[in-house]
This record gives C-alpha cells, structure tokens and sequence, in this order.
C-alpha cells in the first residue's frame, strides 16, 4: 500500500499520462458510434440502365435495399447491449498502445531520469516493479472500464430508421469468456513493454524493442511454412496468434488445430513470464545510471 | 571500536578498467570521513557499492553489520547521494521528498515536518513548491542533499555533495555537514575539493585507481613534510647553507624561486639566530608543512592527471 501511495505521488502530475487516461476512452466510444453510423448508412447503389427505366431501376434499388437490411440486420446485434462491450473491448488498438506507452513510460521513465537510485535506496526493487506493474494493469483497466461503461450507455442512445437499437439485442454466447479474452489479450502488451523498459533502461530504445519484438511475433504468426510443417500449432503460442486463436473465427484453421486452452495459456503466459523475468532482472541490475 | 560502515577487498571491472581494486575501508561510528580521489579513482563506484546500487566483483560490504548486496534496501537508516542529485523533474521539490515518505508509510503529518525541515535545512524552503526541473545546479544538489537528509539517518553517504554549489551555498553545506557530524551522526563523503574535505573530515582516505594509498586525520596525514622555507641573497645562499648544514640540519636548495628548505630545524627562530650570527640576513623564512594537497598529489601522483 505504501508503494502505490508513492507511485500517486509520483505519477499525480504526469499530465501526459492523465490527458491520455481521458482521452482513449473517449476514442474508443467514438470509433463505436462511427462504426455504428457507417453500418446504418445505406450504400450508394449504382444502376446503369440503358434505355433507362425508372420503373425497373426503382425495383431494382428497393431489392438492393431490403438485401442491405437483411444483412444489416444480422449485424446490428454487435452493436447493441450487451454484445457492444464485446465489440468496444474487441477494438483495442488504442489501448493497446495506450499500455505500451503507460508500461514503458513508467518503468523506462525510472532509469532516464536516475531515479531508479531512489527506489532501489527506498524500498526492495522486486516489490516496487511489481507495484508499478500492478499501477500500468490499474490505469488501463481503468482506461477499459470507462470504454467499457461507454459501450454499456450509446446503445440505449442510438437508433437505425428510428427504431432504437435496443430492439436488435441479442443474447451472446460465450460472453464472459469474450470478455475475459479481449480484456486478458491487452496484458502481453503491458508485460513484454515492461520487460523491454528494464532490459533497456531507457524508454526510446524500449520503444524500439517493443516494436522489434510485436514485429517479430506477428511475423513469426503469420509466417506462412507452418501449415505445412510438423509443428503446425507454434502460431497459437505467439502473443498475435493466441490472441487471434482466441477472437478469430471458430472454423478459422488455427482454431480446428489448437484447442482455445492452450493459446489462453500461451496467452497468460505471455501475461506473466515477460513481467517475472522484468523483475528477476531488476533485482540484480547494477544501477550505473 | 567497530566500524559501522565496512568495506573488504572491494573489486570491480567495468571491462578491461579496474575501477576497485582491492579497497578496504572502515568508517567509524560518529565520525566524518572524507573520501578523496582523482576523477576515475573509483570514489563513486565504492559509494555505490557501499549502498547496493553496484555489485561488487569480490570482497564484502556492511552496513550497521548488516550485509549489504543489491537486495539490500538502506531505507530510513542510510540517507544517500550518490553521483548527481536524482528527482522526479516534473514533481515539485516537495513532493519528491514526499515520494520517499510515503515509499516508507509515514503518516501525514510526520511527512509534513520531516519535509519542512530537510528543505529548511538545505535553505530551499522558498522553491519547495516549484518543479524541480526548473531548479538552478545549485538546487538540484541541495535537493539531493534533502532527500538523504529527509529520514534523520545516523549514516550519510554523499557523493560530492558542494557540487555545483556557489561559495555561500558551499559554505552552508560544509556548516551543515559539521552540525549533522555534531548531532552523533556517521557521514562518508567521496569529493575532489580537498579544502572542503579537511574542513569538515576528522578522518580521510585517499583513493587512487581503486586502492586505498594514504588514510588518517587531516592532521596526521597533512603534518608531515615540516620544514623551514627560506630566502637569502644570492651571494649569500652558500654561507648559509654551510651555516645550517653545520648545525646538523638537512637542506636542499630550490631552483625557482632560489630558496633553501630547512628540515630538522626546531623552529624558525633558530635557524633565523644561526643566520644571523653568520651574517646572512634571510628576505623571507617561513615555517611549511605539507597540505593535504601536497599529500594528496604526492600519493596519486595526480598533478596534471587528466584521468576520467
């Protein structure tokens, strides 16, 4: 408790960090109502006829309508309550950055200014980087809960052709284990950050780690020699791969070749190990700095 | 009586550079040491090894018989500053001070006092509340200063702590420091001012390429090498030196200025009577002994070193 009182102090008047706490919700809830008015406006359906037919082309454009309406119908349900958490939660580029950011920031932050000094001279080093990860996890899980509370409230706001979108509701399947595995694919990206800070020990150049390692893991994900060699499965153990095992489509490949419990665990493993070797590293560092 | 504060066979290499080499040092309860040392003598790698911040190659560290390793935390029993001041830039210098106090769970009021008074102490009360990044180098120290000064430790370790400081401020740290000695407190302080260090050290080590060369009191250490300075005419220069070479002393003669240094001699007045009675009647006699800065460049051999 101690720790995370120091950590306010310290972290009380970072301003970036607070501007960018307010502002990713908002970001989010703006994509949502975009995305929303991006599938409630009708296409432009384009008819050619020659001799023209107003007659023929405006049956033809009611059927092209009712086709969109058809279609739109099956996807309105996304966006209202209570599928709309999923759908905020599942749109986490922001964040995700946002995490990064907050990780690196916070933790690279210590070794640039030499402050680090002070912590270690204060209290044992594992405890205050476990604090400090535990305050990255608090802000974007505060980040996700305003989004979040945001995704429970514009569905009861938003209408399509003045029907409220509450009508389209539909019950979710799978919702808690959605949830839990949009909000547990954001921790890699707080883990991985915070262990490049301290391999670094500086911020720029865990940036540059950072996205060295993303680049790598979406790579080596995405490589396309697997499915046809003897280890099929080692995409759904890379942080992009559980993570799209878990939220991609159920008949998506990599979903009929690894069971969803296994890429969670890669998954919280990603979450876990990055962040206890952070730690196992920080207590024997020599703080030159 | 047993050091609070020991160091024993201290090694460390940063690559090919021995930055220790086998240091040993002892620091006794209540005293005031002074670490001196040219640039790159390793002042700064002991003192961070002395605090955990560094682990030593080989050889042992403790603190108040405590161990000290890098899971070592010096808490509010080691108030330390070591190499440049550090702070949160963006934090006021208030609140820097009240990160430590809360890392330690003092209640509100006792971090409201002890804050108050270590600023007060370092006479940076009027800039508490700014931003420390907009602080002065000056500041910067004497912030430093206050965030080892903040728990009232009995042991401080200060890395060059007149950094920076102009004379008045230096002053005041050094008129600080004595007062803090004078409270019982151990303090450890590595500079490269050797004035600075024999005004407010009763003990002194001096350290060249990671070794400990010279250790003592000021006094002992700057007390030896007593002699008489003087100057005669010229033409006169071989009498005298006959004169007092008669009279059992050892003298040397000094090419530029032209003087002759008297050792052996009990005092001044005799070698001026002895003089006198010879006829030679010295420009100038003075009684010498060596600084603390002749020691101290005699031992490292430093003059003109450009170590870093």
């Amino acid at each position: 408790m101690h720790l995370l009182a120091a950590d306010r102090v310290r972290f009380g008047r970072r301003r970036d960090l607070w501007i960018l706490v307010a502002l990713v919700p908002v970001i989010l809830a703006i994509m949502f109502v975009s995305e929303f008015n991006s599938a409630t406006t009708p296409p432009p359906f384009f008819i050619f006829m020659d001799p023209p037919d107003p007659v023929a082309e405006a049956a033809m454009r009611a059927q092209m309508l009712d086709e969109w309406r058809l279609q739109l119908a099956a996807a309105l349900p996304a966006f209202a309550f209570p599928a709309s958490l999923i759908k905020v939660a599942g749109n986490v580029g922001p964040v995700i950055l946002l995490a990064i950011y907050l990780a690196t920031a916070l933790v690279g932050g210590e070794f640039e200014w030499g402050t680090v000094r002070t912590v270690h001279l204060t209290s044992s080093r594992g405890r205050t980087l476990a604090v400090r990860v535990g305050v990255v996890v608090g802000l974007v899980g505060v980040v996700m809960g305003i989004a979040l509370l945001f995704a429970a409230i514009l569905p009861f706001l938003l209408s399509f052709e003045g029907a409220p979108l509450q009508r389209f509701a539909a019950p979710v399947p799978d919702f808690c284990f959605g949830m839990v595995t949009r909000l547990a694919a954001l921790l890699p990206f707080i883990a991985v950050p915070v262990l490049m800070a301290v391999l670094a020990r500086s911020t720029s150049f865990a940036f540059l780690l950072i996205l060295l390692f993303f680049a790598a893991d979406i790579a080596i994900a995405a490589a396309p020699f697997w499915s046809v060699s003897p280890m099929p499965w080692i995409p759904a153990l890379t942080v992009s791969g559980s993570i799209s095992r878990l939220i991609g489509a159920p008949d998506a490949p990599l979903a009929l070749l690894v069971p969803a419990g296994v890429s969670m665990a890669a998954l919280l493993a990603w979450a876990v190990l990055p962040v206890a070797a952070a730690i196992f590293r920080f207590r024997r560092l020599d703080l030159n700095e | 009586m047993t050091p609070i504060v020991e160091a024993t066979g201290l090694r460390k290499r940063y690559g090919s550079v021995a930055a220790l080499d086998g240091l040993d040092l002892a620091v006794e309860e209540g005293h005031v040491v002074g670490l001196l040392g040219p640039n790159g003598a390793g002042k700064t790698t002991a003192l961070r090894i002395l605090v955990g911040l560094v682990d030593a190659d080989a050889g042992s560290v403790t603190i108040a018989g405590e161990p000290v390793s890098l899971t070592w935390v010096a808490g509010e029993r080691v108030g330390a500053m070591v190499a440049t001041p550090v702070f949160y830039p963006h934090l006021s210098g208030t609140e820097n001070l009240r990160v430590l106090a809360a890392a330690w769970g003092w209640p509100r009021a006792r971090s409201n006092a002890r804050i108050a008074a270590a600023l007060d102490l370092v006479d940076l009360a009027g800039a508490s509340g700014r931003a420390a990044k907009g602080y002065s180098t000056g500041m910067r120290q004497r912030l430093g200063i206050a965030l080892a000064l903040l728990a009232d430790p009995p042991i401080l370790i200060l890395d060059e702590p007149v950094n920076g400081l102009d004379p008045a401020g230096i002053v005041e740290i050094r008129d600080l420091l004595v007062a803090l000695a004078g409270g019982g407190r151990t303090i450890l302080i590595s500079s490269h001012l050797l004035t600075e260090v024999e005004k407010t050290c009763d003990h002194v080590t001096i350290v060249d390429r990671g070794r400990i060369v010279a250790a003592g009191t000021p006094h002992s250490l700057a007390g030896g090498g007593e002699r008489i300075e003087l100057r005669v005419a010229l033409d006169e220069i071989a009498a005298a030196r006959r004169v007092l070479e008669a009279a059992g002393f050892r003298v040397t003669q000094q090419a530029d200025p032209v003087e002759l240094r008297v050792e052996g001699a009990p005092d001044g007045s005799t070698v001026g009577r002895l003089l006198a009675a010879a006829g030679c009647y010295p420009d100038e006699l003075i009684r010498r002994r060596d600084s603390l800065e002749d020691v101290f460049l005699r031992v490292t051999g430093a003059q003109g070193d450009t170590r870093s």
